[in-house]
């Protein structure tokens, strides 16, 4: 196989006084877990796995001194932690594929990083998510990202199932996923809650909280909306 | 909460806006708009329509519109106006390509051949082409200038949700990509057949070339189904691991 270069997601903040905030990660393109870009020697108090742990986490204390996903965020919460997320600015989202932008709030560009850092730091609940990581698409809409949730797993049932053609297709599982994933946003916000000065990360983290939650509750009665897109088009 | 989805106006259309920049200051802007329910989009351009575009020229050989029904071709009379606008230009010019639509703005700064094959691409799938309809879906959710990875991954997965509305529906789902691989093989002999038709439409080599590479999305489709889309397997392997234990396996298939 060829070796394949890092994926890589360059985030920039444009506010409106001309001030700039860039953000860069960056994905092993073989585990599709995110590269750190400063190794931390002491981690804070908030990030440790023990503080304010995931009530459902399968790590320990012995294996991992820290939370996997607060490491990564570290950094991302201080960059923004004095931020007022309701500030609008223009976010841009460049790829190696083509660049997105969008003039939204520093909530919306945050709660996109956010996912992206979630889905690939290795926390075991979160696995799931990598491959829609590599494929992150920006300021996604919910419609999107049950379009593309919903896909990405029936893709992933294909490749578990590829020898036994008769499997039916459901999303109890996902939606199984979808339900721990709320969990873990639950313990994150709790942990943001007692580091931060001003709301920017902390609602970037109730946006992710309540995308999750409509994931969580029904993924056949939400797409079902969506069926017209694909009557009559490879169905028949 | 499935409201949420459902509240998208159907009397509104689905605009997706082509803005085209290059050398000497030169611009061209093409909006589609697309009808929320049939995903069919409408002609935006006036004028006459150029011969090129007559049904019978170079029709494809898998054509099943008829003459009496429908004097031109569907998929050229929708891009008759993009045709115009490039036929001069060279492929591998520079160009910057932006598309706004509601959610955001995508741009890249590309070839005049990827510019276009991304627009082009749009448009022949939602042209009314009985050929191009299976990709009204991907059209829905256009992604510009999508790589060959990009498109494997979106083909294939939202042909799997069109499996499981069959499903649902009680049909046979074909969960082994055989409906897919036809859709496919059709579309090249379109692709082929279509560019006879804008090589007498064309000075220069741009519109090919786009149609080209368009065909190259055509013919790796085939046999990454084939090879049992092992180029983006490895993206699944995390997944694979982890999250599906052949215990919850047991239980979502009970």
């Amino acid at each position: 196989m060829i070796k394949r270069s890092p994926f890589q997601l360059h985030y920039q903040f444009q506010f409106f006084n001309g001030h700039i905030k860039d953000y860069h990660i960056a994905l092993d393109p073989e585990t599709l877990s995110l590269i750190p870009t400063v190794s931390a020697a002491e981690t804070p108090g908030w990030v440790k796995l023990g503080f304010k742990q995931c009530s459902h986490c399968p790590l320990t204390a012995d294996s991992h001194a820290d939370c996997p996903i607060a490491v990564n965020i570290m950094e991302l919460v201080e960059a923004f932690k004095n931020v007022f997320s309701y500030h609008d600015c223009m976010v841009v989202c460049e790829t190696a594929e083509r660049n997105y932008s969008k003039q939204t709030s520093v909530m919306e560009g945050l709660s996109a990083i956010f996912g992206v850092i979630m889905a690939t730091s290795d926390c075991p609940v979160m696995e799931f998510l990598k491959p829609m990581a590599r494929f992150h698409l920006p300021f996604a809409t919910i419609e999107e990202t049950t379009v593309r949730t919903a896909s990405m797993y029936l893709l992933a049932q294909y490749f578990k199932n590829r020898n036994r053609p008769e499997i039916k297709f459901d999303f109890k599982v996902l939606e199984k996923h979808y339900s721990r994933v709320q969990l873990v946003n639950e313990g994150l916000l709790a942990r943001i809650h007692s580091i931060s000065s001003e709301d920017a990360d902390k609602n970037a983290i109730v946006t992710l909280h309540s995308l999750s939650q409509f994931l969580s509750m029904e993924i056949d009665y939400s797409l079902s909306g969506l069926e017209y897109i694909f009557a009559g088009r490879y169905m028949d | 909460m499935s409201a949420l989805l459902k509240k998208r106006d159907m009397n509104k259309f689905i605009e997706i806006e082509y803005r085209f920049e290059w050398e000497g200051d030169q611009k061209y802007l093409h909006k589609v708009r697309l009808d929320p329910q049939s995903l069919k989009s409408a002609r935006t351009d006036a004028g006459d329509l150029p011969g090129w575009t007559d049904l019978a020229f170079h029709q494809c050989p898998n054509c099943p519109l008829d003459i009496r029904s429908a004097a031109r071709c569907p998929a050229a009379a929708n891009m008759a106006g993009l045709v115009a606008q490039f036929s001069e230009l060279l492929s591998c010019d520079r160009i910057s390509v932006a598309v706004t639509t509601e959610e955001r703005v995508t741009c890249s700064h590309t070839t005049v051949q990827r510019g276009v094959c991304s627009l082009m691409g749009l448009l022949m799938a939602t042209s009314g082409c009985p050929q191009t309809t299976f990709f009204k879906p991907m059209a829905r959710y256009h992604l510009p200038f999508a790589s060959t990875e990009e498109t494997i991954w979106r083909a294939t997965s939202l042909y799997l949700v069109a499996q499981y509305f069959r499903q649902g529906a009680g049909g046979a789902s074909d969960l082994d990509f055989s409906g897919l691989s036809a859709v496919y093989n059709q579309i090249q002999t379109v692709n082929k057949a279509f560019s006879r038709r804008l090589r007498s439409a064309c000075q220069h080599d741009c519109m090919i070339n786009a149609i080209i590479l368009l065909d190259m999305f055509a013919k790796s489709m085939p046999s990454a189904i084939k090879e049992s889309l092992e180029q983006i397997r490895h993206l699944f392997i995390p997944y694979l691991r982890h999250v599906l234990s052949s215990k919850s396996m047991e239980r979502s298939r009970n």
